[in-house]
């Protein structure tokens, strides 16, 4: 007989700090907009191999009646479940449309959703309702410091640790807010270090189970 | 990598390959638990991989993999390893849709095993820069 399984109090803390800012407006995204892209997230699961997902560019850019266009609700389940398929000349189509800032903090948002999302699922617990969304315009600011380091988007250009640090950094604070959610769930303030003799898990353990999802998810990096 | 490094570094050999192919195509069903015949070097290896692998499906083969894992490494461990897939599954949406390049300092030891675990074939080792 199993029980329900309760999150670690600062995986929830903040988990709970980053969904509260699902709901108010971006930096490029209205409040209503990020709910719409985090409801998209939250639907969005892999497509059996006989259903194809529709080609981006023949979707509407017009919205209809929905807070996301066709085109764009169709991005975030493409950023959710398929990002592998997502290459250089994908993305500068989609930036060229959107915005390159607009595209990562649609993306960060995805990363938010599933990471918390997913660590509910895997407890076998319930997931949590969406946010409100708050009124209020974008505050199109955009993150100092960014340059094209050979991604597919521009990114931080000084930083200490792996790349992935700076992946989505473009989003500015729904980067940050997700990068905490990195340390909560995975390394702390350990990362460097090899061994870990205060958890649960060894080490390897945790680094297997980090390469068997990655694997899953094939993704290279 | 870190799985190879974070193994060297309490002495034990991790079999690398168990986290791609091995796993992929030597599943077998014992009762209602999917389990990998997975033996990585690692503790419990068979039953991480199981739950890894049903936490991505999020299907009915959940609840028993991860009661399996429970049972054997307790609550605490499987919250570590919930939040472990949930992490590297954003992790990894992080990197595809930014296009990451490989960092160098794993550069060269990337080189020496990504061909051996196929992890070429992979559509995202194109979209990594650096590789």
């Amino acid at each position: 007989m199993t029980h329900t399984l309760q999150p670690n109090d600062f995986v929830l803390e903040v988990s709970d700090a980053a969904w509260a800012e699902l709901g108010r407006p971006g930096a490029q995204w209205a409040g209503a907009q990020r709910v719409a892209i985090a409801a998209a997230a939250r639907a969005a699961s892999p497509r059996p191999l006989w259903d194809r997902a529709p080609d981006l560019a023949e979707l509407s850019r017009e919205h209809s009646g929905g807070e996301l266009s066709p085109f764009v609700a169709a991005l975030v389940e493409r950023v959710a479940v398929e990002p592998s398929s997502l290459t250089r000349d994908h993305v500068h189509a989609i930036t060229d449309e959107i915005g390159d800032a607009a595209y990562a903090e649609l993306a960060s948002i995805v990363t938010q959703v599933v990471s918390i999302d997913h660590h509910a699922a895997a407890l076998g617990n319930e997931l949590r309702p969406l946010p409100a969304a708050e009124a209020g315009a974008p505050h199109r600011r955009r993150p100092e410091g960014l340059a094209d380091v050979g991604g597919h988007i521009e990114m931080t250009e000084v930083i200490e640790g792996p790349n992935v640090r700076r992946s989505l950094s473009l989003a500015g604070a729904d980067h940050e807010r997700w990068m905490m959610l990195v340390f909560a769930m995975y390394s702390g303030s350990q990362f460097g270090e090899m061994v870990w003799t205060d958890r649960a898990l060894t080490r390897p353990q945790v680094e297997l189970l980090a390469a068997r999802t990655s694997a899953l998810n094939e993704c290279f990096y | 990598m870190l799985l190879g490094l974070s193994s060297n570094a309490v002495d034990v050999e991790a079999d690398l390959a168990a986290v791609t192919g091995n796993v992929v195509t030597g599943n077998v069903v014992t009762s209602d638990v999917v389990t990998s015949d997975v033996d990585a070097g690692v503790p419990h290896a068979d039953l991480l991989s199981a739950f890894a692998e049903a936490a991505w499906r999020r299907d009915e083969s959940l609840a028993p993999a991860r009661a399996a894992l429970q049972a054997v490494v307790g609550d605490a461990a499987v919250v570590e390893a919930a939040q472990t897939v949930a992490i590297f599954r954003s992790l990894n949406i992080a990197a595809d849709s930014s296009g990451i390049p490989l960092d160098e300092s794993w550069r060269g030891l990337a080189a020496e095993f990504v061909s051996d675990l196929g992890l070429d074939q992979f559509p995202t080792s194109a979209n990594t820069p650096g590789y």
